[in-house]
């Protein structure tokens, strides 16, 4: 979970340290829908995973994005 | 770099990517790219882009096209936009994309795919557009599409979800490709290739082995060096100087050049040959000198560390490439470091005839030791100088020259092609004069800037390619100018000399021609000279034939 939490923090420009699995999109100023496709297609590609198309809208806290990979 | 990138898809994701390292302006909206072709934006113009990329993405751009004849207005629209854009931003470099078609899987499938043929019509499109606006060049997606693949690229999801076509992966490597051409653009193109021949250019040592047993040949392992050096021909067309810098006797290396049936680098096609047992950065100093470049001109490739390591530590200068472990990876090193160090957008024809007047050079210099004086080598090389105002199809040449000329250029003025416009257009003028003998031609090697205030001619730059220095041929060119001026009703003109690290050569090259000083300084002497008294003398120069173009 510590990887995964900066690793999104790097992505989304956020203070180390910001991220917890609760925070939501609406918390983080940078996480605009174009982050959102950003966010997924950087971890599909780290993880190897891949995320429908239908899931994208239920993603709205980090920790919506660690079930896929965890 | 200032840049933005104008697209008909979403392309904001590569904003994010390339905002570290660039400053980015980012249009309204996405996929908008058509209005800003139309209405010239004033943000953007007042951003002043240093480079404009449109990346056009095929599918979308044709997506409503039903019939090839469709397909082709709507390439030829995009392109009169691409044209308009070019015009609007005439001194930023605007980068246009090669587009890349998805198969049209839906066909009979004995009839042509029709895809292929339009991706192919609008590098037709790119082409004249490239010939015609000279800020314009070639982004090659397509290529970076169709070498990483076309399954990985596209993302149907990311299209559905954002109008992004392609995917996370894909986007990274379209970044760090436009990163790349970016920093491209910022370096100097370098002039010569220094090749090892053992083991680099033929495998095994012709010393050892004898021009019978090393290896190339068309199959199995001398093919490798038989296709490096297929490629580094192709270098040599595009401009490249090459040279060998190779520790074996002399003889046995013009052997191998001259006699080996699988070679395909011939003795003529390179400008220096230094083959003996000297150390090989003395060589390449000594090329250096002889071909009047700046060791920053020069690459030097050798399978030997031991070599490259001395090269590298005694001239940091000289680019040294890494030496490929798999002999098999040779050709696709030379492709690597002809995209690295030797780069460029556009050639010029002085480009492509280097390797000839390198050559031609040798032998004049030859000439010059045998002949009995200074003034009977002049008159020998019967040289003829053609002098011009600037045209059109010499503006690339006239750029180039004036911003790579160090040594004879009293006051080193840089212009680049936009600048250069301005100052015609403020009333200067700019003549450019080629030079040519028994030997050969040198090309278009002198410029003359300057502008005329009432009865007074004021050199803004004089300068002159150190390819046709100690030839007189200043002399003769500007003696020529002061005559015409003064049939112009010229009565004075007046020059500088502007110092610089390079200059030297030509720190009293107006007191040489007569001219009075006016005022002089560490940085910089003005002069004139009045033509109603003085009359240029007749020089050496007066040896050479020198006519105006109509």
């Amino acid at each position: 979970m510590e990887e995964f939490l900066s690793f999104m923090e790097e992505i989304l420009e956020a203070e180390k340290g910001s991220l917890r699995p609760e925070t939501t999109q609406d918390e983080v100023e940078t996480w605009d829908s174009l982050m959102q496709l950003r966010l997924i297609g950087e971890v599909e590609m780290k993880y190897g995973i891949m995320i429908p198309m239908d899931e994208v809208s239920k993603l709205t806290t980090i920790g919506d994005f660690y079930r896929f990979i965890a | 770099m200032r840049i933005s990138i104008l697209s008909n898809v979403n392309m904001d994701m590569l904003f994010s990517l390339l905002k570290k390292e660039h400053e980015i302006w980012q249009p309204n909206g996405y996929g908008g790219w058509i209005s800003y072709a139309l209405r010239p934006d004033p943000d953007l113009q007042a951003f002043q882009p240093e480079c404009l990329l449109v990346l056009l993405e095929g599918n979308e751009l044709l997506r409503r096209c039903r019939t090839a004849k469709e397909r082709q207005e709507e390439a030829d629209q995009a392109a009169l936009c691409v044209g308009k854009l070019a015009e609007q931003y005439p001194s930023s470099r605007l980068l246009v994309s090669t587009i890349d078609l998805r198969p049209d899987v839906i066909r009979e499938k004995d009839a042509a795919d029709e895809s292929i043929r339009a991706a192919a019509y609008w590098d037709e499109c790119l082409s004249s557009l490239t010939r015609k606006y000279r800020n314009l060049h070639r982004f090659e997606l397509q290529s970076l599409i169709a070498e990483y693949g076309r399954k990985q690229f596209y993302s149907d999801r990311f299209w559905y979800m954002g109008s992004i076509p392609y995917d996370m992966k894909a986007l990274h490597l379209l970044a760090g490709e436009i990163r790349q051409t970016l920093s491209r653009m910022q370096t100097v193109r370098r002039k010569v290739l220094v090749l090892d021949l053992d083991n680099t250019l033929w495998g095994g040592v012709v010393g050892e082995d004898g021009i019978g047993g090393i290896l190339l040949d068309p199959a199995h392992e001398g093919a490798p060096y038989q296709d490096a050096q297929r490629e580094i021909r192709k270098m040599k067309e595009q401009g490249v100087l090459l040279a060998i810098a190779s520790k074996n006797n002399e003889e046995d290396v013009l052997a191998v050049l001259r006699e080996h049936p699988q070679m395909v680098l011939r003795e003529e096609d390179f400008a220096v040959i230094c083959a003996d047992w000297n150390p090989k950065q003395e060589n390449i100093r000594k090329m250096a000198k002889e071909l009047n470049l700046g060791l920053d001109a020069f690459v030097f490739v050798d399978d030997n560390e031991a070599e490259r390591k001395a090269v590298e530590l005694s001239l940091p200068e000289v680019a040294v490439p890494d030496f490929p472990a798999d002999i098999a990876a040779l050709p696709s090193a030379m492709r690597q470091i002809y995209e690295t160090y030797f780069w460029t957008w556009k050639l010029t024809d002085e480009d492509q005839r280097k390797t000839k007047q390198y050559q031609e050079e040798k032998l004049r210099r030859r000439e010059e030791k045998a002949a009995g004086s200074f003034a009977e080598y002049l008159a020998s090389l019967d040289t003829k100088i053609r002098i011009a105002e600037l045209k059109p199809q010499l503006t690339d040449r006239a750029v180039q020259l004036m911003n790579k000329t160090n040594q004879f250029n009293v006051c080193t003025l840089r212009m680049d092609e936009a600048k250069l416009q301005e100052y015609l257009s403020a009333g200067g003028h700019l003549l450019m004069a080629e030079v040519s003998d028994k030997y050969g031609n040198s090309g278009w090697v002198v410029e003359l800037l300057y502008h005329i205030e009432e009865e007074t001619a004021v050199v803004d730059n004089f300068l002159m390619s150190c390819r046709v220095m100690g030839r007189c041929v200043e002399e003769a060119f500007l003696d020529e100018v002061i005559r015409k001026l003064k049939q112009d009703r010229i009565s004075e003109i007046r020059a500088r000399y502007l110092k610089t690290p390079k200059n030297n050569p030509v720190e009293n090259f107006w007191e040489s021609r007569g001219f009075e000083t006016v005022s002089a300084d560490e940085t910089q002497k003005t002069y004139r000279l009045r033509l109603d008294t003085a009359v240029p003398e007749d020089g050496v120069g007066n040896i050479h034939t020198v006519i105006w173009e109509a």
